[in-house]
């Protein structure tokens, strides 16, 4: 009876052990650090997006996603941008700095003091629990349990493999590790149980590089425009690095996967009315920069169409290539133009790639917001025989001039006709 | 005393009318007061006075103002001339006979560079239902290579030939206002006749030149040849208007417009071809040497010299884009500030 006291011990011992280890304990004492961010339309007076935030230094430095704030780096005149905390206080922010390739962005706020998220120095173990925050449909502040899976190897753009549910609102909110650090923010989500998560690093790197000097529409176009030409550059220097694999497709060899950050996919098709038999296989990048709605750069597409004549003649198997060949866009399309690409510069050439005859379409967008960077298409059509042809389109989004005549032509180069 | 005969084939007209006068003279003008009434406005009030004399018959010009003319002169003073004479009086022509002449008229008036009779109208018309059969079988077997025969044949055989139809009717239909006016109908045949050619001419030319449209279309062009003859006769027998191929100062006129109207068509066309992304394969090594034009360029070569303009192209459309993005955004700029003043 003398050591009744000792499970009573235990359990006293116990009470802010549960408390302090536990991410219900830190989410708890972070929330005066967490903060729905809206973005609020000028004229309307209402919210036109929102997200997640957390406070990361007591001089109230907010962290949040590029695209949650999108519209106002777009507009800023039109858009103000909101912290609303959970006591109902809100408070207007001015944007720092931001990140278009790893979609996050650094806002100021007045909200300052602790507490502060700490940020993790190291990404978590393979398998970890980790704990995303964020106001899911404007729904309160809300906890997700999951793992940490890694990063995804087949994206060019780093991102951890989360295996929690993130749902819209929660984008910009800080994922953290069972010591309570942020280990990144959230960003987007894959389906079901799968959700995506921006690395600390770049936050990191964010905070330590010069704020913006000041907030005109031309400075933060040209922001982005900076970055995006960095991250080209870096992207074509590592395929025309690398060495390409190819394999035969029909009556041609023509390049695989270039870089493992390309998937596949295919499918054939054989019209018994019309006589006539296609096998289309396409590569794309498993990721793009995305910039604002709609409008996403930094990705490179290429597909193959092998169509074979059957009972066609040649003129009307000419005239189905003609149909085929002539969108620039990478499906099998009927030859009209979509919006995008009435400001397309094009160009038509038979060329010969060794022995055979082809037929060229080239078309050249040059960016309205980024003129150094341009949106190429090349679309090549073999033309020298009447039972069976080649199309194969290439489509680079986003790109110097320099860097996009190089990659063609090295596409070009591995372009045999077999036959 | 014998009757005079005239026949009388008035400008533009693709028929001659015989008139009979009983008395010994008549007046032929344009005035009220003429024995013979004609509608041509060369030809004076009073023109000239045929009489019947002593079984002879005499010609004489009343002082016109453009001249009577036998065989190509001007006659001067009152003379005999033989039945069957015709003489020339502003843009018409009179033929004059004695009742009593035993020689058929000889058929020397009329015009008209297609003739016409019940079997001419069959044909004409067997032509144009040819068309939308011929131009389906063309179509099939030279590039459409999505449709059937059938399915062609009722979505665009059958239209082409109803569109047909319907511009020979409206055609007529206009024409059948301006009855009293053989000059327009005239003009309104010779616009239609030069503008079908042209526009005929205009895409051998766009195929020449740029190798841009589809290569059976050579074929088609014989056919829509064939058709546009049949739409000539048929018009022409609607109007009843001849349309000789002479120069005369009205056909040039219907030239000019329907030059002017093709030519403006035709500008379009081709730069349409020039511009187009959609080039389609006519030139390509799958059709024979003959339909192929552009010789393909080292692909090398394609990289030397190809894309610098092709740049330069897309970066004048961005700038227009700036531009117009800049108006906009100083617009908008002015706009609020005019906000701004007014709350103020």
């Amino acid at each position: 009876m003398k050591r009744w006291y000792l499970p009573l011990l235990f359990l006293l011992w116990c009470i802010p052990g549960l408390a302090s280890g536990t991410p219900q304990h830190y989410f708890k004492i972070y929330q005066p650090a967490l903060y729905q961010v809206q973005l609020v339309d000028i004229e309307s007076n209402e919210k036109s997006v929102i997200g997640s935030g957390f406070r990361v230094s007591s001089d109230g430095r907010i962290i949040t996603n590029y695209h949650v704030v999108g519209d106002y780096i777009f507009d800023p005149q039109n858009y103000r941008i909101i912290a609303l905390t959970q006591d109902g206080l809100r408070d207007t922010l001015q944007l720092i700095n931001f990140d278009i390739l790893h979609d996050c962005a650094v806002l100021q706020s007045n909200l300052k003091g602790t507490p502060v998220l700490p940020l993790a120095l190291q990404n978590p173990a393979h398998g970890e629990r980790m704990y995303a925050i964020g106001n899911p449909y404007d729904l309160g502040m809300t906890i997700v349990e999951g793992n940490y899976n890694g990063l995804v190897e087949k994206s060019f753009y780093d991102k951890m493999h989360f295996s929690g549910s993130l749902n819209p609102g929660m984008s910009g909110g800080p994922a953290i590790n069972q010591q309570g650090e942020v280990v990144g923010i959230n960003v987007s989500t894959g389906g079901d149980q799968i959700s995506f998560i921006v690395p600390i690093r770049y936050i990191d790197a964010l905070l330590h590089e010069a704020p913006l000097d000041s907030l005109t529409e031309e400075v933060l176009q040209k922001r982005i425009g900076d970055q995006l030409y960095a991250n080209q550059e870096r992207l074509v220097k590592n395929l025309l690095d690398a060495s390409w694999p190819t394999a035969d497709f029909g009556p041609c060899s023509l390049p695989e996967a270039i870089s493992e950050v390309f998937s596949a996919s295919g499918h054939s098709k054989t019209d018994d009315e019309r006589s006539y038999s296609y096998h289309y296989k396409s590569y794309a990048m498993n990721d793009n920069v995305y910039i604002a709605d709609g409008f996403q750069l930094g990705d490179i597409e290429y597909g193959y169409q092998w169509y074979e004549a059957g009972d066609l003649n040649p003129s009307q198997f000419a005239q189905l290539l003609t149909n085929r060949s002539a969108s620039l866009s990478l499906g099998n399309n009927w030859f009209y133009l979509s919006d995008d690409e009435v400001d397309t510069a094009t160009k038509t050439r038979y060329i010969r790639l060794g022995d055979t005859p082809w037929k060229a379409l080239l078309g050249i967008t040059n960016l309205v917001d980024y003129p150094d960077l341009y949106k190429i298409s090349l679309n090549l059509t073999a033309v020298g025989n009447s039972k069976e042809s080649m199309i194969v389109k290439v489509r680079i989004n986003g790109v110097s001039k320099e860097n996009g005549t190089a990659l063609l032509k090295k596409f070009m180069e591995h372009i045999v006709w077999n036959r | 005393m014998e009757p005079i005969v005239l026949r009388i084939h008035e400008y533009g007209h693709s028929r001659c009318q015989i008139q009979k006068f009983a008395s010994p003279s008549v007046i032929v003008g344009r005035g009220l007061d003429a024995d013979c009434l004609l509608d041509d406005q060369y030809i004076s009030p009073a023109h000239c006075r045929i009489t019947m004399e002593d079984d002879t018959l005499w010609i004489e010009d009343l002082h016109s103002t453009n001249g009577t003319f036998v065989r190509k002169t001007a006659i001067k003073t009152k003379q005999p001339i033989d039945s069957g004479t015709t003489v020339r009086l502003g843009r018409t022509r009179i033929t004059i006979f004695r009742a009593s002449h035993r020689v058929p008229p000889a058929d020397v008036l009329e015009t008209g560079f297609f003739r016409f009779g019940p079997g001419r109208i069959v044909l004409a018309w067997f032509m144009m239902a040819l068309f939308p059969v011929l131009s389906t079988i063309i179509k099939v077997n030279q590039g459409n290579y999505y449709s059937g025969f059938w399915n062609l044949f009722l979505g665009s055989g059958i239209t082409d030939f109803l569109s047909l139809t319907l511009l020979v009717v409206i055609w007529s239909l206009i024409s059948k206002i301006f009855t009293h006016r053989p000059h327009f109908h005239s003009l309104l045949l010779n616009v239609a006749l030069f503008a079908l050619f042209i526009t005929l001419l205009s895409d051998v030319v766009g195929i020449w030149m740029y190798g841009n449209i589809y290569s059976e279309r050579v074929v088609y062009y014989f056919i829509q040849l064939i058709t546009a003859g049949a739409i000539v006769i048929l018009l022409q027998n609607s109007l009843k208007v001849s349309t000789s191929l002479s120069l005369s100062s009205i056909r040039l006129v219907g030239l000019a417009v329907a030059i002017v109207f093709c030519g403006v068509s035709m500008h379009t066309d081709i730069s349409t071809y020039r511009e187009s992304k959609y080039k389609p394969l006519a030139n390509s090594t799958i059709l024979p040497p003959a339909l192929r034009l552009t010789p393909a360029q080292d692909a090398q070569e394609f990289f030397r010299h190809g894309w610098d303009d092709v740049f330069a192209q897309s970066e004048a459309l961005a700038q227009k884009n700036r531009e117009e993005k800049q108006k906009k955004r100083d617009e908008a700029h002015a706009s609020n500030r005019k906000k701004e003043i007014d709350a103020q």
